[in-house]
């Protein structure tokens, strides 16, 4: 009987491997060694990045289960999921870190690859797919705030739409702009309406969207070879561990640091409030305001939106939206032609120090303006 | 002879593939550009008593409002007053407020901010409008910009009473 067992269990993999076929590209896995310079963490952010986006599937799977995407009933039903259902709160708070914590490493992961030059030839589609990304990630945080229908989440969609409608203006981008703003609202201002559209994409579109653009990242990652990327940083000092197959050994590490990064969402979702520590100006009693049902006729004395659009607001205060608009705009474009400017062999950061310094100054800029507006 | 026939299958798939492609491309854009918001999402927004500008645009109220009644109580920010809604020519249906000042007289405001659209509360303090979101700050008395990223003033209304003793209220 036990022998029986046995040789059932034994003839699995010979099994498995009739039907999927896998053996030669493990092979070729367990045959590829990866160098010592790149088993730094921070070759790790995109991994870490694409961890926090699946924990926000998951924790938004199990809360679109419960939310009502209509004005009437959203906030009651976002209420309902997160004080009546078992670990409703969990879920919910876990959702809210994951987003923090995927803005934190998409960050850090750019800057990565902007300080080590790796969206050098011939790895420029790579880095556009990750602008792509960047902005799908954007845009569903975006819209994902709207949907409990709370005083924060309905002023954020009236500002942000503002935002993208303040070029109204100009010649040629106005119309574009306000077209624009008013197919993002579903109408003139942020109505009913304007929740159906946010769902679907929140829900739907962009997922579907980051999804696609995810695989094709990682498989252009896998195209170029990651060896290939020159060293950047000082590798570790050598020892018998500086060559690691890149199957079993290497993949498991990222995969047992991936699950450490959700690990430490779900602890802060399960133990701390997730937007108390972005918000240290403001009092317990103006918090719980932002979170009161939306009032069109009532803007909270203390309105802020998430601490990641903080950095905008704040520059929104400081120049006219149009200005504001330019300078993000110039951004973004600034970003898509970097792999096309930078045009030097040497990836090395020493080598590009105007590209470095520059990357460096938005994110100082970027960092100031957000801890500006965090302070209040 | 048979080349020819291929060929010319061969361009009309495409065109049919074209014109299809254009067909259902007109058709997606036509469903994505109509936003106006249905009448009747309006009706919540809807009061008991129809009040007219004296161009005879509808403006929506959300309580009655006659003048007698005028100034009860819907406090916003520090300000009681009555809150009217009132279509600019963009289409945007915004908020307003009729208050009684500190002579008596009644004024009509918007009080949706020109900057980017949060809603602006009286601070009683200065007797000025402030907006939460960025920190603009409007004058009590005749809504134009004092402080702030605000590029235009705080649209007024005058108010009339009409033979039913109904309020109008008129763009300034």
């Amino acid at each position: 009987m036990a022998a029986d067992v046995r040789g059932w269990i034994l003839g699995l993999p010979g099994w498995l491997e009739h039907r999927l076929g896998l053996r030669p590209l493990l092979r070729e896995l367990r045959e590829t060694n990866v160098p010592a310079h790149l088993q730094n963490p921070v070759y790790y952010l995109g991994a870490l990045a694409l961890a926090a986006f699946l924990t926000l599937v998951v924790t938004g799977v199990l809360l679109a289960l419960h939310y009502v995407p209509s004005a009437e009933h959203a906030w009651d039903s976002v209420q309902y999921l997160t004080y009546q259902v078992p670990l409703g709160g969990f879920v919910r708070n876990t959702h809210r870190w994951a987003s923090s914590l995927l803005v934190i490493a998409i960050v850090l992961h750019m800057l990565r690859v902007v300080i080590g030059g790796a969206y050098k030839k011939p790895r420029e589609g790579t880095w556009l797919v990750g602008v792509l990304l960047l902005i799908a990630m954007a845009t569903a945080a975006f819209t994902g705030s709207l949907l409990p229908w709370s005083q924060r989440g309905f002023y954020g969609a009236g500002v942000g739409a503002g935002f993208v409608g303040s070029a109204g203006n100009l010649p040629v981008i106005g119309p574009i702009a306000e077209a624009l703003r008013v197919g993002l609202l579903g109408g003139p201002e942020v109505g009913p309406w304007t929740l159906s559209r946010f769902y679907t994409l929140h829900v739907v579109l962009l997922p579907l969207l980051i999804g696609g653009l995810i695989a094709l990242h990682v498989f252009l990652v896998k195209q170029h070879d990651r060896r290939t990327l020159k060293p950047v940083l000082r590798p570790r000092k050598p020892s018998r561990r500086d060559l690691k197959p890149l199957w079993p050994t290497h993949l498991v590490e990222v995969l047992a640091m991936m699950l450490a990064f959700v690990a430490l969402i779900a602890l802060l979702g399960a133990a701390v409030d997730p937007t108390r520590p972005f918000e240290p100006g403001l009092s317990d009693n103006d918090a719980a305001l932002l979170d009161q049902p939306a009032d069109p006729f009532r803007t909270p004395g203390e309105i802020r939106p998430e601490w990641y659009f903080m950095g905008l607001d704040q520059l929104l205060k400081l120049v006219p939206p149009w200005a504001a608009l330019t300078v993000v705009s110039l951004l973004l474009f600034g970003l898509v032609a970097l792999p096309f400017v930078d045009r030097g062999e040497d990836p090395h950061p020493r080598k590009r120090l105007p590209f470095v310094a520059a990357a460096g100054l938005v994110l100082v800029a970027w960092v100031v303006l957000t801890v500006m507006g965090v302070m209040g | 002879m048979t080349e020819t026939r291929r060929d010319f299958l061969r361009l009309a798939a495409w065109g049919l593939l074209a014109a299809g492609a254009v067909g259902a491309g007109a058709a997606a854009v036509n469903l994505l550009r109509s936003t106006a918001p249905p009448e009747r999402f309006l009706e919540r927004w809807k009061g008991d008593v129809p009040v007219r500008d004296a161009d005879g645009h509808l403006v929506l109220t959300s309580t009655k409002l006659s003048l007698p009644e005028v100034d009860s109580k819907a406090p916003l920010g520090g300000a009681t007053g009555l809150i009217f809604l009132w279509r600019n020519d963009r289409g945007e249906v915004l908020p307003g407020i009729v208050v009684r000042d500190s002579g008596g007289e009644r004024r009509a405001t918007s009080i949706r901010c020109t900057h980017l659209s949060c809603t602006v509360g009286w601070r009683d303090s200065d007797g000025k409008w402030a907006c939460p979101c960025h920190n603009g700050v409007y004058s009590g008395v005749d809504g134009r910009v004092e402080e702030g990223p605000p590029p235009k003033p705080l649209q007024q209304f005058s108010l009339r009473e009409d033979d039913q003793g109904l309020a109008v209220l008129e763009l300034r």
